[in-house]
């Protein structure tokens, strides 16, 4: 199994910064995007993104690979705009005004390429910014950045253990498979069996999964796991001065374009 | 000191006490193993000393458990673990974040211990575990056995008083076996801390304890000085508990093999890549006869399991020739193969699907598209052979470990495959379990059928395999008759692998003249 986007492990500008830094700019930079309706900014903010990606050290071609069909749909969202927006000006008809009876369906317009682009981006721009985000920032960082801010532990370790177990279970699928096919159980899935394969491949994970579970526990509670409201972080993550002045600037920015703009 | 007085416990949902009037004292500084047979006790009497039961699990509890003057009734959980500790058996399931310093870290920052101390603390508690080195690492890129030093390491950071350690090697290789028994020696030698080791495999530490308790349905049955430990040889033999001055004279009792025999398995300079390029099996070749049990040894990570696997077929050769039964394996269909080969997983969970151990056993069968009836006759009376009957229309979790690797076994002989592969069959099982299981092994192999078992207890290969194959990285280094196998591992350097009870090496060189 290939991973489809993870945390990459470039050491750039971006990766340093503070995870909630990263975060301020993804929700800021979506709320510019879906708020943005013109098609030269939204354009722009996809230039924006692309720089970023590449500041962080990864090639757009890695990006755009990865994302394939994620560019599939943004190019037929960007077709069924053109082609079912009748506002604005005619351009020109798919079908010439030529031909009887139907000649003059299906006109391009201005505002139908308009909008195709800004669907287009949008999508683009907002799957790209979450990309960068996930690609810059390890989880492990981000949970113990938000429960040095204040996040309850108990939530951030809930994050933390899911993440250390979901490759676990993942392998462990594959060795409930293989066991199946040992005993001769067909490994194509037929639309009718599906259930039975669910139910067949559940149960055994289910039960691993408890025992593991009951481990998990004994070893958390047993070194002091939820005794306290609070608990000491040995690892820090720096918020820089750099970060500082990102976070006031990002949102103050994000205001005054919105502002310039409508 | 811990102190326990008329300890019972029962689990909620279940019939028998799992624990049954234990009275014990553990005085500060000793150093005890508590022995016995799987399902007697012994991982529940740990709960009970960490305070995990009663707190955590439902059922009836009575009795008094004091440990440091801390009644565990009356303390919550972590009152009790700052005195003592518990490294349990799975290397993976107890660690719980991402990162050795963040595991480590882990129990010191609960107790919101100063980050100075903290950072001491790591320091102290990987350099006793020898792990100073893996500081940085990210806790999947570890190996078994470094995962398990982890364990204790991110325990002792805490500086409990008093640390269990529950089977803690019963998952892994016998070399990082022998290093986490090194490390509960240095512990002994350079803290004063008190420890309790559950084990089966004695003949390590024995030497290095005080005293010895054995238990036996939910009651402590033997409680002696190590010293003493063999004036209770008879009752130990009867338990299935293995004793390591206990010589054995059955040595190889696995039927005689003739050079003359025909092959059920030929494996021909079998290659194996990985996806990402690296070779995990380079050249392998050799051959199995019928009537043979082959034991395959080797570290973990040594390409076994990839061995095993591919002559399923579960995964492709990238180059080289498998023969089962004459017959060229990789031009049969998968449902052709998988009838000839029978496969035991390491874990019995991870191969027991259906919903009634009867169904469970015909699984295959309806699978191959057999008559139902004639399968389910099969089924009944393998069933009763395996002593499976009671439990014929019960879930088959409910059964016991035992139990569920005789249902393994049913549910591979009704299609009557001629090679049966079996991966570690034996991880965290007691003497009597491993006794059955190749009892069974080697009826099957008489008739006229082979297995290859991955193993890595040299003294249960020493009985019962006629041919031991070591790997190491992926290439055959021995592939040699039992006991001239031993000797050959001897003369490279793989000392873990050879029975303990055979080193005064000059004696088995003597037994063999």
């Amino acid at each position: 199994m290939t991973s489809y986007m993870t945390y990459n492990n470039f050491k750039s500008a971006i990766h340093r910064l503070h995870p909630l830094t990263k975060l301020i700019f993804l929700i800021f930079y979506c709320v510019l995007v879906l708020v943005l309706s013109n098609p030269w900014f939204s354009l722009f903010l996809l230039f924006v993104i692309f720089m970023l990606i590449k500041l962080a050290k990864i090639s757009i071609q890695f990006f755009l690979r990865k994302a394939k069909f994620i560019l599939l749909f943004c190019l037929v969202l960007f077709v069924v705009q053109v082609l079912f927006t009748q506002e604005g000006k005619t351009l020109f008809s798919l079908i010439p005004s030529s031909m009887p009876v139907i000649g003059g369906a299906l006109p391009i317009t201005t505002v139908g390429i308009e909008n195709g682009v800004v669907m287009a981006t949008r999508f683009l721009s907002i799957i790209a910014s979450s990309f960068l985000f996930i690609s810059t920032t390890h989880p492990n960082t981000f949970a113990y950045a938000l429960m040095q801010l204040g996040l309850p532990y108990r939530y951030g370790f809930t994050l933390i253990t899911t993440l250390r177990f979901l490759p676990l279970f993942g392998s462990e699928f594959g060795v409930v498979r293989r066991a199946q096919a040992a005993r001769g159980m067909k490994t194509s899935v037929h639309p009718k069996k599906i259930m039975r394969i669910i139910r067949l491949t559940f149960l055994p994970l289910l039960v691993s999964g408890l025992a593991k579970v009951d481990a998990l526990s004994v070893s958390m509670e047993g070194r002091g796991f939820g005794a306290y409201k609070h608990r000491t972080f040995l690892r820090k993550i720096e918020f820089t001065k750099k970060d500082v002045v990102l976070c006031i600037l990002i949102p103050v920015l994000t205001v005054v374009i919105i502002i310039l703009a409508l | 000191m811990i102190q326990i007085t008329g300890l019972s416990f029962k689990f909620a949902g279940t019939s028998t006490p799992a624990l049954n009037d234990i009275n014990l004292t553990i005085k500060n500084g000793d150093f005890v193993i508590i022995t016995g047979p799987s399902g007697s006790g012994k991982s529940t009497l740990c709960l009970c000393m960490g305070g995990f039961i009663p707190h955590g699990y439902d059922g009836d509890f009575t009795g008094k458990v004091m440990i440091n003057n801390k009644d565990t009734k009356e303390h919550d959980v972590f009152e009790v673990a700052r005195e003592i500790g518990i490294v349990q058996q799975d290397p993976e399931s107890q660690l719980c974040t991402l990162n050795v310093m963040d595991e480590v870290a882990f129990g010191p920052e609960n107790f919101l211990l100063p980050e100075e101390e903290i950072a001491e603390r790591i320091n102290w508690a990987l350099k006793v575990v020898g792990a100073t080195h893996l500081r940085d690492r990210e806790a999947s890129t570890l190996s078994g056995g470094e995962k398990q030093r982890l364990a204790i390491a991110s325990i002792l950071a805490l500086k409990p008083k008093i640390i269990i350690l529950d089977e803690p090697t019963s998952q892994l290789d016998p070399k990082a076996t022998a290093q986490i028994f090194s490390i509960i020696k240095n512990l002994q030698c350079q803290t004063n801390i008190t420890i309790i080791v559950v084990e089966h495999k004695l003949y390590q530490i024995l030497p290095l304890s005080s005293r010895v308790m054995v238990m036996d349905k939910g009651k402590i049955i033997i409680d002696s000085p190590s010293s003493e430990l063999i004036t209770y040889q008879g009752k130990l033999k009867e338990l299935g508990v293995r004793l390591p001055f206990q010589r054995r004279k059955e040595k190889t009792s696995a039927l005689n093999v003739y050079d003359d025999v025909e092959t059920t398995l030929e494996v021909k300079n079998l290659f194996v890549r990985y996806p990402e390029g690296n070779t995990v099996l380079e050249n392998v070749t050799f051959n199995v006869k019928k009537g043979e049990i082959v034991g395959l040894m080797g570290d973990n990570g040594s390409g076994k399991t990839t061995l095993l696997s591919s002559i399923l077929g579960l995964n492709k050769p990238f180059s080289g020739c498998i023969i089962l039964n004459g017959r060229d394996a990789t031009k049969m269909s998968f449902k052709e193969r998988s009838r000839q080969v029978g496969f035991i997983f390491q874990n019995p969970n991870h191969q027991i699907f259906e919903e009634s151990v009867l169904k469970e056993t015909m699984f295959a069968p309806v699978n191959f598209g057999e008559n139902e009836k004639q399968s389910e006759e099969k089924a009944l009376m393998l069933l009763s052979a395996f002593n499976l009957m009671p439990y014929k229309d019960r879930h088959p979790f409910g059964l016991s470990y035992g139990e569920k690797r005789r249902l393994n076994l049913a549910s591979i002989f009704i299609y009557e495959p001629n090679l049966l592969l079996m991966d570690e069959p034996f991880v965290g099982q007691d003497f009597k379990n491993v006794q059955q299981l190749m009892s069974w092994t080697k009826g099957f192999v008489r008739q006229g059928k082979s297995a290859i078992m991955v193993i890595h207890d040299p003294e249960v290969a020493g009985m019962y395999c006629n041919r031991l194959i070591f790997l190491r990285k992926g290439k055959i280094i021995v592939d040699e008759p039992t006991e001239r196998a031993f000797l050959k591992l001897a003369e490279l350097g793989e000392k873990e692998y050879t029975p303990q009870i055979w080193s005064g090496k000059h004696d088995f060189l003597h037994d063999l003249q």
